[in-house]
């Protein structure tokens, strides 16, 4: 039956999370959401991160084994959302390890398992992400990356260039995404592997401080064992539909932002004499925005209680929210800076962090999962 | 526990409704006609079938102590997108009857009038019909100007005025007349009167009103020439009071909606896929046909709205009634919003027969373009929603 009402955990799991978003990682947005090429930015601090890490979502899916999940999907989507409200970086340096976590623990071999969960179950932070996107546009997709893998005695050699992974630097493993042949494959491979570097990180419009660096695969050889799932293969649609639920719970934390700034933003500032938030024009469109902004929620909640069912059309919800939560979460933040005029535009207000954190955010397609 | 699927009971409830739908649609041309009340008065048009259907909303009352079955509201709502997906005719035809109910009428009369008026003029009747919007003004009551003034000589209210966009007149006994009240203490109020059409020679009904959708709905103009009738006839309850309650009905307006921009996909979808366009959530956007695109852009909308529609049902099956007024007012805004892009976006996927008549689409879009009017325009609602978000007073924002 349709119920709105969380159970225990997800309400306490929320309230937790809101708790941390409000406690320490709103006090360091402006650190974290400031663009990097002015010199005063700063990219998230280990102790920081152990502290993000704290609340141990990841660590509840590594400690489960057999492919069940102690955290569910939905509930990862509340975390995600509140750490976004909190700072968009906090939330994509959880949900980056999350989507490899998830990826080894629902579709890893007893082996891969067994071999790389235990490193994800410490209190202490530790990065790992799907390396999938390729330079080139968001239009062209998984099909059409070039990274590829070759057949060799005893494994495969793998040659590419993926782009912008989150938090690189700090990975101890990447799942890449490459092609044999026609065919789309998830080859773990560690970070330290001959033939794997790690660029500087290149700064972008929006979660400068993840740290979004290209790698480098060049020659890098690994074993036949590093097949994502070995002989029984994966399901590589799966990581997207997970990334895609993900990056709606952290659209929806960062359009949640924007939308309560402005709320009270235009109570207090007048124009003309007249309080902002009384004009037709404004007071409508903030309808609008609340009205999207909760349903674009219920989108990815859907979607995230989708994949954890097995439900035959999960891919379906996850695109649609996905799509939904770029369009709605691009107005709103786009919006509101609006009605801030100058404002909108100064670094002393959050507004404009938040306006290119969500245009960074909408070009993740498959980098991180929920 | 969080759960934002229909269950397969409900499925199974909603099913039934699917069925009888399937035969409504097929009377949908028919009734995509202005009635003519020169050849009969008697206004119910004819589904042979339906005599045989089981009661859809009861069956969902019914199933209600089972385990694991929607609330009454949320499967009500669901049950009325199958009769708006349907074109099902929507006439007054009775309280209980099963579907959406426009009996407003005589839950004002019980709302705001006496127990011996809910009797008197409600309990049997065979209809009646409510007048309050006037060619000056719909939205905005201030504009009222049909008037109420009392003769102490007779002791009765003389009424004058006109009201239009009146519903289902011609199968009503009775007329529920809003007029400013002057006299007996009153200073132009706004107050409610029970008209009987039987002798008040000076109510006149004016002919069908030609429309642009929902035509064989019954739509005309009445006018009021010193129409007398005695102090019994007024309502004399709150009518703030009165009013507030219909609030709760606003969401189910978003379920008439959604049953529409329902059809309008189905039938977008089932044309895209006969001729071969697959429907593909995977591919990239270069993949992507652009009539894909699009149609996946409004299924996004639809599915945004859905979930608005279920949120505001589901809270009004743990809320006392008429506590909450704003998430069914945000309901209709935003699913009365979403069919008028979904119709006219599905529209343009179909060729130059796209608006034939032979395209059950067009009437569709016809039929639903008065739901983000009626009830409270998504405008002036979005005005209220607004007042409630940033705690301005009707003085402040309006």
């Amino acid at each position: 039956m349709i119920s709105f009402e969380f159970n225990d955990v997800q309400a306490m799991t929320q309230s937790a999370a809101r708790k941390m978003a409000e406690s320490i990682i709103r006090p360091l947005s402006k650190a974290q959401s400031a663009f990097r090429d002015v010199a005063y930015s700063k990219p998230l601090s280990s102790d920081f991160l152990n502290q993000l890490s704290s609340l141990g979502l990841v660590q509840s899916i590594a400690t489960h084994d057999g492919g069940e999940s102690a955290s569910s999907r939905l509930v990862s989507s509340l975390v995600l959302e509140q750490f976004a409200w909190g700072d968009a970086n906090s939330a994509l340096a959880i949900a980056a390890p999350l989507g490899f976590v998830r990826a080894i623990s629902e579709q890893g071999s007893a082996r891969q398992r067994a071999e790389l969960l235990p490193s994800f179950t410490a209190d202490a932070y530790q990065a790992a992400a799907i390396a999938a996107a390729e330079p080139g546009l968001i239009s062209s997709g998984l099909k059409s990356i070039k990274t590829e893998i070759t057949r060799i005695d005893g494994g495969y050699v793998l040659n590419g260039r993926k782009a912008l992974v989150p938090v690189a630097a700090r990975c101890s493993h990447f799942l890449v995404i490459a092609r044999e042949g026609a065919e789309l494959r998830a080859i773990i491979v560690p970070a330290r592997t001959p033939g794997v570097s790690i660029e500087p990180a290149r700064y972008t419009m929006g979660c400068a401080s993840s740290e979004m660096s290209d790698v480098l695969f060049k020659d890098v050889r690994v074993g036949s064992d590093a097949l994502l799932g070995e002989e029984k293969g994966c399901d590589i649609q799966r990581l997207a539909d997970g990334s895609w639920t993900a990056i709606c719970a952290i659209l929806t934390g960062v359009s949640k932002s924007a939308y309560e700034f402005i709320v009270e933003y235009v109570k207090e500032r007048k124009v003309g004499g007249v309080v902002l938030g009384t004009k037709q024009a404004v007071a409508m469109k903030i309808v609008d925005m609340f009205a999207d902004s909760e349903s674009m929620r219920w989108m990815g909640w859907r979607a995230a209680n989708q994949l954890d069912s097995g439900g035959a059309e999960a891919t379906k919800y996850a695109r649609l929210a996905y799509g939904r939560a770029v369009d709605t979460a691009g107005w709103i933040v786009d919006e509101c800076l609006q009605y801030m005029g100058g404002h909108g535009l100064m670094a002393e207000y959050p507004m404009e962090s938040w306006f290119r954190n969500t245009k960074t955010l909408s070009t993740l397609e498959t980098a991180i999962g929920v | 526990m969080l759960n934002l699927e229909l269950s397969s009971r409900d499925e199974e409830i909603i099913g039934e409704a699917h069925r009888q739908a399937l035969i409504f649609r097929a009377y949908a041309p028919g009734f995509d006609r202005t009635q003519d009340h020169t050849i009969s008065t008697d206004v119910i048009f004819n589904v042979p079938e339906e005599k045989t259907f089981p009661h859809v909303r009861n069956m969902a009352r019914a199933a209600q102590h089972e385990p694991d079955v929607s609330n009454f509201d949320i499967l009500s709502s669901q049950i009325y997108m199958q009769e708006s997906w349907a074109a099902k005719v929507c006439y007054f035809r009775g309280m209980g009857a099963d579907m959406l109910d426009y009996g407003i009428a005589h839950k004002l009369v019980r709302a705001a009038g006496s127990e011996e008026q809910y009797s008197a003029w409600a309990a049997n009747a065979k209809g009646i019909a409510w007048g309050m919007t006037e060619p000056g003004g719909g939205s905005d009551p201030s504009a009222m100007s049909t008037a109420a003034r009392y003769d102490e000589a007779t002791k009765e209210w003389v009424i004058n005025g006109e009201k239009t966009f009146i519903s289902f007149a011609n199968a009503a006994s009775t007329v529920i007349v809003m007029a400013r009240a002057s006299g007996l203490g009153l200073n132009d109020v706004v107050t409610p009167f029970l008209v009987a059409r039987s002798g008040a020679p000076g109510m006149t009904f004016g002919p069908q009103m030609e429309k642009l959708g929902l035509r064989q709905w019954d739509t005309i103009s009445i006018s009021l020439v010193d129409v007398r009738v005695p102090d019994e006839n007024r309502l004399k309850g709150s009518l703030k009071t009165a009013l507030s309650t219909f609030n709760s009905t606003r969401g189910f307006i978003g379920a008439q909606a959604l049953g529409y921009a329902k059809a309008a996909l189905d039938t977008a979808r089932d044309a895209l896929v006969k001729q071969g366009i697959k429907i593909d959530y995977t591919a990239s956007l270069s993949e992507r046909p652009a009539a894909v695109d699009r149609f996946i852009k409004l299924e996004e909308l639809y599915e945004s709205s859905w979930l608005t529609l279920i949120n505001a049902m589901w809270r009004k099956g743990s809320t006392p009634v008429g506590q909450d007024v704003y998430y069914p007012t945000l309901c209709k805004i935003v699913c009365a919003g979403a069919v008028r892009r979904i119709t006219r976006g599905c529209l343009d996927l179909f060729g130059q027969d796209a608006t034939s008549k032979s395209n059950f689409l067009e009437q569709a879009m016809r039929d639903s373009r008065i739901l983000d009017i009626y009830e409270g325009a998504g405008d002036v609602l979005r005005l209220y929603i607004a007042r409630w978000i940033l705690g301005f007073k009707k003085s402040e924002l309006n």
